[in-house]
């Protein structure tokens, strides 16, 4: 019965695919953006064949602070490499366009593992909230608002502050401040459709709980979520940003995008260049992000179908 | 409705109390050490003992938590407590907590109501003409560029503002300061930026929301004049939410100006505030957050209040709220 | 095609207004010229210089509230409050070095027209050594007493610790300091009496005021009178017309103190013209800086830079059978070869060079004491651990480095996986900076990428300190305000273990008693040759490795002069000397 269930719900799945891709498509801006994020996703994934993570984290002094296409002579693992600086070198010595794409792999990390912690925290409380009610749901919108009335920003420092600086603790910092927000997506779409008639009539024909999961509250939860989470992915690169800011980010020589803006922000008048590619690499991933959340608002939306 | 308002501002206080559980344990676990940071290099082991024992720092959390509440007696370091309306001094600045949040929360106001105005001024606008026309040319336009801000660090944004109009042009300074309103463009710009993407995003699937409904069908079915159709009919359904947003918005604005004070140096409570996370300046942490956390409240009671006069649906939510009573 | 007409165009103003030419000069932007802007690293503590000590407030109160003898540069002393400078041949300090007597300048007021009298510098010493608040308890923990002879003398005993047991002992009152300490002579006596948190406070305004002085009350003798301190980040304080040193010259009526914690940020606003003088600008736009009109003034400083190897760590440490083992000669372990491994590995040069570090602002240290003081060793004399040394590589030396390695036993080596010493290092942006050169130059000689950093907040490190415990490594700084070698030795004496400043946890015999010599003696020649025995012995067991000494930097707008007389070793500046040029 169960396995029924599935299969069934995929297939209306597939067709809502087809259905939801022509809808998204007729933003242009939407499906550039996610060709782009991609081009960054499959960057992030084989950054180890474009540069080895050990040469883009080593410091050559010698070579500090090189314009791009410059050529240096790297003194790497007991020889000496001649090697060209396609985006030129930052003021350790380093490849900036290296450090560029192991750094997509770290941005994109940190994107998306806040976001799957958020939803799966946010989530996990905002259903119990909205599907048992009474005190669950009273104790969780109280600490909920009480979260919420502290300033994000102030909030994931003060995590860092105290757990200490290091990538768990900093995804921990970031997704903080977007469990709230699940757990109310996830709450309003629960008590809205839980007491729906037809929800009350599939019930009453006996229909199991995965089903009634499955059929009617999983869709109408899926596309906020989705929309949501997208946006998210984008803010989260952002944050991970400004905490490198105050120094509570990840820690150089590891690369990441938001940290190797934030130690070249010195260098805005001295080496442009260095703040120019970093500084691309987030506008475009955290620009792109927020159109193809756009894009998906309005695709989802079932009230913007003509 | 002054039931309605009552109830929300007792709600506030055990909001408020949880904030201050939650600050203070975050604090409690903090590594850094207000005793050691008072006594200065190379201290005996005697006299950081001491120390300890003078400011309650060598006590259990629970004692600790309850002092800050209910007040600690003390010559030097003593205060009546939160309850009480006092927390003491700060362990850095040796000020009155409360004393110093009000001469710097007032600059923080300014900057934020600034910056939701400029973002409220543009992105609205923006957030018409791009519903009007969905999908076209001038729609793509406006959307990256109100994304734009939205899409870079706050920092980032600040530094080239300031390298631009301030080391180049010259045109405004670098440093801010709430007594000279040259000196609160740059800042009131960078901070607006985020704001002016959300509220322009709002305008725009709230008036495409809008302009889907009959009622402006008919109206234009009728042969109106498009531009009486928006402005007079769509735009007054469409701001409902726009307003919820922009409260939200002013709320978040006045605890994230964090980043914006500390670049431009501005006086604001947000700097105050990260410093006094770094430095665990417990009485200082606390008593700002509260505050923040208690403003963050009120403005969204005076949006919900709002958002009753705006529309005449909304006002049954209070009378049906004191029937049940 | 219009639509893209007009992209076109915004996009080349856009660019247009990015790359505008800076204009030349900084101008004074709506400002009185009669106010010097002043720039301070942080938000200042309270003006209170007998409690707080920082930096930020000292740059304030030394223009507020005066010492009684000052320090100049090449330590040499000169009298402020006090009429003359206490010495063994004007018989002003007793036969046996312990007791200085000091006869007060006369007829000085403070701001608020209350004299000047001995009651004052009493009660300022109390306050000093015995209120719970004091952070400069443990530099002045040698006054024994101060006693009021008359209303324009005062008499200062120095003493030191009956017994050394009694330092575990909080002192709290003048009561408490005659029983468990004994008259002694004080080698850095005037030091201390010219740090600026001696500086002398009022009486009866500090006792009415209460919890309020330092924040809204604020009385001295000085140049400058406070006005007000309209927000955290800002003081502002005005001319004293009634200065008994003349106001006259006092060139700059009015200063406002404005705390900016940006380094980048400070440079903008040195080149807009918004501020007179900073200290903590970026050093990477210097040239920048003096392109756009602004003076640079650079001395040497008291500002070390090192790197210290925790005694106590399996790795890196010097144990036997579990426990310390540094007094005199000491075995060689893996660990012993480990840390000289590392020690040889690192160059610290090319940080000196490194723009956004150093930028050549600072030269390379071959021991741990400061150039000029007492029994700093000068070059590299021969037969010495210091003939190692050379000013281009420091003691960098990769087959020495390499051969320490090799001498590893293969058990231990097994330990040595990539990260495994850790090197903890406060959370600024520098020190950080300093800490991961140090971890690649590790890597690149010995080929194992050994280093891992570890940032924390200053207190926790000092916390860990205490024990030793959780950490291999710490690359840090030392400031020595007093300008007197005994201040330095705080860091290597193995009484300070414990309070978290010898985070070495370093406590050999030879250096203590040494120590000793040095600072309980008035007499120079015997107080360098300890000191020189304290550096060379330092250099032999190597726990610690000192990189670099920082230099002083300033910037100021060109209308500030006389920039060389006001500027001190220590990063103060003494504004009532500055200038005014036109």
């Amino acid at each position: 019965m169960g396995n029924n269930t599935l299969s069934r719900f995929m297939a209306r799945q597939s067709k809502n695919i087809t259905q939801f891709w022509r809808q998204f498509s007729r933003n242009k801006l939407a499906v550039a953006s996610l060709f782009l994020v991609l081009i960054f996703a499959l960057i992030a994934i084989f950054a180890d064949f474009l540069y080895s993570y050990d040469f883009v984290t080593s410091n050559s002094l010698e070579n500090a602070l090189l314009k791009p296409g410059q050529t240096g002579t790297v003194y790497y693992h007991d020889k000496e490499i001649t090697h060209t600086f396609i985006l030129g070198s930052d003021n350790y010595g380093r490849d900036i366009l290296g450090r560029l794409v192991h750094g997509a792999r770290v941005s994109m990390i940190i994107g998306f593992a806040t976001v799957a912690m958020a939803i799966a925290v946010g989530g996990l409380l905002g259903a119990i909230a909205g599907y048992k009610g009474g005190l669950f749901d009273t104790l969780i919108m109280r600490v909920t608002d009480i979260v919420l009335s502290i300033p994000t920003i102030l909030m994931s420092i003060a995590i860092v502050a105290a757990l200490g600086n290091s990538f768990f603790n900093l995804l921990i910092a970031i997704s903080t401040s977007m469990i709230p927000g699940y757990i109310r997506i996830v709450r309003a779409s629960i008590i809205s459709i839980k007491d729906q008639e037809y929800v009350e009539a599939a019930r009453c024909i006996g229909a199991s709980d995965l089903r009634i999961v499955l059929r009617h509250i999983l869709p109408n939860i899926t596309s906020p979520v989705i929309v949501q989470s997208t946006l998210n992915v984008g803010s989260s690169i952002l944050w991970a940003s400004s905490l490198s800011f105050l120094g509570l980010g990840i820690l150089p020589p590891k690369p990441e995008w938001g940290n190797m803006l934030s130690e070249a922000r010195e260098f805005i008048q001295y080496a442009p260049h260095l703040l120019f590619a970093p500084g691309l690499a987030i506008l475009l991933t955290v620009l792109a992000y927020n159109l193809i959340g756009d894009g998906l608002r309005d695709a989802l939306d079932p009230k913007l179908k003509r | 409705m002054f039931r309605y308002i009552m109830r929300r501002i007792l709600m506030l206080i055990p909001v408020l109390l949880g904030v201050t559980f939650i600050v203070f344990s975050l604090m409690y676990i903090t590594p850094s050490d207000p005793a050691q940071m008072m006594l200065g290099a190379n201290a005996s082991p005697a006299a950081y003992k001491q120390m300890r024992a003078d400011m309650g720092l060598d006590q259990p959390f629970i004692v600790q938590y309850a002092r800050f509440l209910f007040g600690y007696k003390h010559p030097v370091f003593g205060y009546r407590g939160l309850l009480f309306g006092d927390l003491g001094r700060s362990y850095v600045s040796n000020r009155n907590v409360f004393e110093l949040i009000l001469s710097s929360f007032p600059n923080t106001l300014i900057l934020a109501t600034g910056a939701l105005v400029l973002a409220l001024v543009l992105a609205i606008p923006i957030g018409i003409l791009s519903a009007t026309k969905p999908y076209s040319a001038v729609d793509m336009i406006f959307t990256v560029f109100a994304l734009l801000g939205a899409s870079m660090p706050v920092f980032w944004i600040a530094m080239v503002l300031i390298y631009t109009f301030a080391n180049n042009l010259r045109l405004f300074p670098a440093m801010a300061n709430p007594h000279d309103f040259s000196s609160l463009v740059l800042p009131i710009i960078t901070l607006s930026m985020y704001s002016m993407a959300i509220i322009m995003r709002m305008t725009r699937s709230s008036m495409l929301d809008v302009m889907q409904q009959d009622y402006i069908r008919t109206a234009r079915v009728k042969g109106m004049d498009e531009k009486v159709v928006i402005f007079k009919h769509a735009l007054r359904n469409a701001l409902i939410p726009v307003v919820t947003v922009a409260g939200l918005q002013f709320g978040s604005l006045l605890g994230g100006a964090v980043l914006t004070e500390k670049i431009f140096s501005y006086p604001g409570l947000g700097s105050i505030m990260v410093d006094a996370i770094y430095q665990k300046d417990t009485p200082q942490i606390l008593g700002s957050v509260c505050f923040v956390a208690m403003t963050f409240t009120i403005i969204n009671l005076m949006v919900d209040v709002l958002y009753g006069f705006i529309d005449p649906r909304i006002k049954s939510v209070f009378s049906a709220k004191k029937k049940r009573r | 095609m219009k639509k893209f007409l007009s992209i076109a165009l915004i996009c080349i103003v856009v660019g247009g207004i990015a790359f505008a030419q800076a204009k030349k000069g900084p101008a004074l932007r709506n400002r009185d010229p009669d106010t010097l802007v002043f720039v301070l690293a942080a938000a200042p503590q309270p003006l209170d210089p007998n409690i707080y000590t920082t930096l930020n407030e000292a740059q304030i109160m030394r223009e507020i509230n005066e010492t009684l003898i000052g320090m100049r540069s090449d330590n040499t002393f000169y009298p402020v409050l006090a009429e003359t400078i206490p010495t063994l041949q004007n018989g002003l300090v007793s036969k046996d070095g312990s007791v200085y007597t000091i006869k007060l300048r006369r007829g000085v007021k403070f701001h608020n027209g209350n004299p000047f009298t001995a009651d004052d510098v009493v009660f300022s010493f109390n306050r000093i050594l015995h209120h719970p608040k004091s952070s400069s308890k443990s530099m002045f923990s040698a006054i024994l007493s101060v006693v009021k002879v008359d209303d324009y003398t005062v008499k200062i005993t120095f003493g030191k610790l009956k017994d050394p047991e009694y330092a575990t002992i909080a002192l709290t009152s003048w009561e408490d300091r005659a029983k468990y300490m004994t008259p002694s002579p004080y080698g850095p006596a005037l030091n201390i009496l010219a740090h600026y948190c001696s500086g002398i406070e009022d009486k009866e305004t500090v006792e009415a005021a209460g919890a309020d002085y330092g924040t809204k009350v604020v009385v001295g003798t000085g140049p400058y009178k406070f006005v007000s301190w309209p927000n955290p980040q800002e003081v502002h304080v005005t001319r004293n017309d009634e200065w008994w040193g003349g106001a006259s010259n006092v060139a700059f009526k009015n200063v406002v103190f404005r705390a900016m914690s940006e380094q980048p940020q400070v440079n903008n606003v040195l080149i807009t013209g918004e501020v007179d003088m900073a200290f903590n600008l970026s050093r990477l736009d210097i040239a920048n800086i003096e392109r756009a009109g602004l003076t640079i003034t650079t001395k040497p400083g008291v500002t070390i830079w090192y790197g210290i190897f925790n005694m106590n760590s399996d790795l890196v440490g010097q144990k036997k059978n579990g426990k310390l083992d540094l007094s005199g000669q000491y075995t060689e372990s893996d660990s012993t070869h480990l840390r000289r491994a590392i020690f040889y590995s690192i160059n610290p040069v090319p940080f000196i060079r490194q723009v956004d570090l150093f930028n050549g602002y600072a030269i390379p240290a071959n021991q741990m004491m400061q150039p000029g003081f007492l029994g700093y060793v000068e070059g590299a004399p021969a037969g010495t651990p210091f003939a190692e040394f050379n000013e281009k590589t420091w003691y960098f030396n990769r087959e020495k480095a390499k051969e320490e390695f090799a001498k590893i036993s293969p058990e231990f080596k097994a330990k040595l996986g990539p990260e495994s010493v850790t090197l903890v290092v406060g959370n600024i942006t520098d020190r950080v900076k300093i800490a991961n050169n140090v971890k690649d130059q590790v890597k690149t000689t010995l080929g194992v990428d050994l280093i891992k950093v570890v940032p924390m907040v200053n207190a926790q490190i000092i916390q860990q300190s205490k024990t030793g415990e959780g950490y291999d490594m710490v690359v840090t700084g030392w400031f020595t305000p007093t300008m007197d070698p005994d201040y330095t030795c705080i860091i290597y004496n193995g009484e300070s273990i414990g309070t978290g400043m010898n985070g070495a946890l370093y406590n050999n015999d030879v250096v203590n008693k040494n120590i000793q010599i040095g600072r309980y003696s008035l007499d120079p020649a015997v107080r360098k040759e300890a000191y020189v025995k304290v550096q060379t012995q330092l250099m032999t067991d190597k726990p610690y490795f000192p990189m670099v000494y920082e230099n002083v930097l300033f910037a100021s707008h060109p209308r500030v002069g006389n920039l060389d007389q006001a500027i001190f070793k220590t990063k103060l500046v003494d504004i009532h000397l500055l200038t005014k040029l036109q």
